[in-house]
């Protein structure tokens, strides 16, 4: 399928909907010729896949991290009108509102360096992480209900957060008309979700004390409240098994629905109903409750956080100036409204390893950062370099404001564990003055720097297209994985 | 393709004939095909190869047992739930399950399949790599090749 792409310009190919039958509309690759060459043919085919559905709006967008995943490939945009289209559980994926939020300190790299194995460790300690890991807190049912209702705002009015963070998240941290329980949600995905909030799980899920080394926009960097030398931390975490199940449920009952609307399906895994359906909008909402799930499992451990610093360096966390710069959504699908052929239509975007980048002056963004854009946190693989970028009106323009995630994977997990050996891959990085806390050290090898693609690639491809620009970048220094 | 073969061996029987395998095909997720005699047979191995994903069997003493029950309108969909459903008794009861057992396989008046399954394991926690979050329908496919059920399965990691 790569044969067929055209390349656009430095940062753009083009698959045109002549590339297979039945393609409704064209796929565009944002990225530079190394990203289309690293890429693989079938996630290419992939994006075919999604252009063949009904009500899909031109193009289907991969980002420069994309790669072969179930359904939809990791990285890519799919939007489907409001009307005609279909919403799809498949295309969303199974850790719904996997996100990052970024959290800000006033802290330089020298002051926190000599504490900083402390500072790990106690964090480590607060945050549970894991396979299979245990929240500290105890929901009962009404409270499991609120949480899902009101997101991170039940993690604010239960005195672990400030109004300020609700402010600082995408959707303010609480989708509306979410689903609080039977029948739109599963006994099992309430079940799942009730010991879980409040931990960071495991696979690619991580959490970081980061040190700004090179700042690239004074203004934006200024308007975050980032500074070179300042230490940040960084969280990456989701809907963990809440969200898994609900995504599965929803799986099997659209399948059926598939069948019922007589939807043509290329790849099973891309199951979807039609968004005006029962089935679709019964999807819609138990997916907000995952999401609103998420938000609040993340401010949740954003507490823990800034227990842990408030021990280690003996001051209240508003002194170390610990404000939450933004929190994004990585998987998730959203009722949009987005210009297609000059005029505005409502879309369901599905955003699948694929990050919101809304330019200045939208009211959808915090009233500090009108001026200047959506803050886009992208984490990089372990050891590696993180970034923040700010959208565009380019990125309203071009990909439904949407931009990249992170690195994205080069090498599967097996392939990767006999690769690389997870003591070794500590070792290299605690040399270079890293300190790494992990239950296990397989997962230190799946997670090896160079199973995943050059962040540096993926970034000057967004920031190239002019989709994201770039605003500061972050190295680790200590990071605590599941 | 790259394959990796898992045989397990028992003494005075030797090698058995292939349970499992995992291909490395799709990057961000893990692929595994399970073999079986019959469908007991072939759900048993599906269920270790998506635990071996996660720990190693074998280190696993089989202390505690659940029963799980799953239902599909075809065996196809008979697997992906009884998967589903054993990924979510993992999460919920804590245990690390390393062995498993069809009881029965019926189909109701409606059509229907309903199975009923035991799943072994220890509360032991095993040192663990990645995390199998969900079952997904990417290639999902279950089918009787020559006398021989053959299901191919990835999974969300």
């Amino acid at each position: 399928m790569k044969e067929k792409l055209k390349q656009l310009d430095e940062f753009h190919f083009w698959l045109d909907k002549t590339a297979r039958p039945k393609m409704r509309v064209g796929a565009m690759i944002v990225g530079s010729r190394r990203v289309v060459q690293q890429a693989e043919d079938s996630a290419v085919e992939q994006l075919t896949n999604v252009a063949c559905l009904p009500g899909v709006i031109e193009p289907v967008l991969a980002m420069p991290d994309f790669h072969w995943g179930y359904g939809l490939p990791m990285g890519a945009v799919g939007a489907f009108d409001a009307e005609e289209g279909v919403i799809s559980a498949g295309m969303t994926g199974f850790d719904i509102n996997c996100g990052v939020r970024l959290i800000r300190t006033n802290l330089t790299q020298s002051e926190v360096k000599p504490k900083l194995h402390q500072l790990m460790e106690e964090l480590f300690r607060r945050v549970p992480a894991g396979v299979g890991s245990k929240g500290k807190i105890r929901l009962s049912n009404s409270d499991l209900e609120s949480v899902l209702k009101l997101g991170a705002r039940w993690a604010v009015d239960n005195d672990r957060g400030v109004e300020a963070d609700l402010e600082h998240c995408e959707e303010k941290g609480n989708m509306e008309g979410a689903a609080t329980g039977l029948p739109g949600l599963s006994q099992k995905a309430l079940e799942r979700g009730r010991p879980q909030l409040g931990t960071l799980g495991a696979g690619n899920h991580y959490l970081e004390v980061q040190v700004v080394d090179e700042v690239f926009s004074e203004e934006a960097a200024s308007r975050f409240g980032l500074e070179k030398g300042k230490v940040v931390v960084m969280l990456h975490c989701g809907s963990r098994g809440f969200g898994h199940q609900v995504a599965s449920d929803y799986l099997k009952s659209m399948e059926v629905a598939a069948q019922k609307y007589k939807i043509w399906l290329p790849d099973r895994q891309l199951v979807c109903a039609p968004t005006t359906s029962p089935e679709g909008q019964a999807y819609f909402s138990a997916m907000k409750a995952a999401v609103n799930y998420a938000f609040c499992n993340r401010q949740v451990m954003t507490h823990w956080i800034r227990k842990g610093f408030e021990t280690v360096f003996g001051k209240d966390w508003e002194k170390i100036g610990l404000h939450l710069v933004y929190d994004v959504c990585h998987n998730i699908c959203k009722l949009e409204t987005h210009e297609v052929n000059s005029s505005k239509r409502k879309l369901y975007i599905h955003r699948k390893g694929a990050t919101r980048a809304f330019g200045p002056n939208n009211p959808l963004i915090p009233s500090d950062y009108q001026s200047v854009g959506q803050p886009v946190l992208i984490g990089g693989s372990m050891g590696t370099a993180s970034y923040v970028l700010v959208g565009t009106d380019k990125a309203m323009k071009e990909s439904f404001g949407s931009t990249c995630h992170g690195a994205g994977r080069a090498l599967g997990r097996r392939a990767a564990t006999r690769k690389y050996h997870g003591r070794e891959i500590q070792r290299s990085l605690e040399q270079s003055g890293k300190v790494i806390k992990s239950h296990s050290t397989k997962l230190l090898a799946e997670e090896a720097p160079k199973a995943y693609k050059d962040v540096h690639m993926v970034i000057e491809a967004v920031h190239g297209a002019g989709i994201s620009l770039k605003v500061t970048r972050q190295i680790p220094m200590g990071t605590v994985k599941g | 393709m790259k394959r990796y073969h898992c045989r397990s061996y028992q003494a005075g029987i030797g090698f058995r004939a292939l349970q499992f395998e995992y291909f490395d095909d799709v990057t961000s997720d893990q692929m595994f095909r399970a073999y079986g005699k019959d469908l007991p047979e072939v759900f048993k191995h599906a269920a270790m190869a998506m635990f071996g994903i996660m720990f190693d069997l074998e280190e696993v003493k089989l202390e505690e047992e659940v029963v799980v029950e799953a239902m599909g309108a075809s065996e196809e969909l008979l697997l992906f739930d009884w998967l589903s459903n054993l990924l979510f008794e993992f999460e919920v009861r804590y245990i690390f399950f390393a062995d498993f057992n069809i009881t029965a396989i019926e189909r109701d008046e409606e059509g229907n399949l309903h199975l009923t399954g035991l799943a072994r394991g220890s509360l032991k926690p095993q040192e663990r790599t990645t995390h199998v979050k969900a079952v997904t329908f990417h290639r999902f496919r279950l089918e009787k090749i020559d006398n021989r059920y053959e299901a191919t399965v990835v999974v969300d990691v």
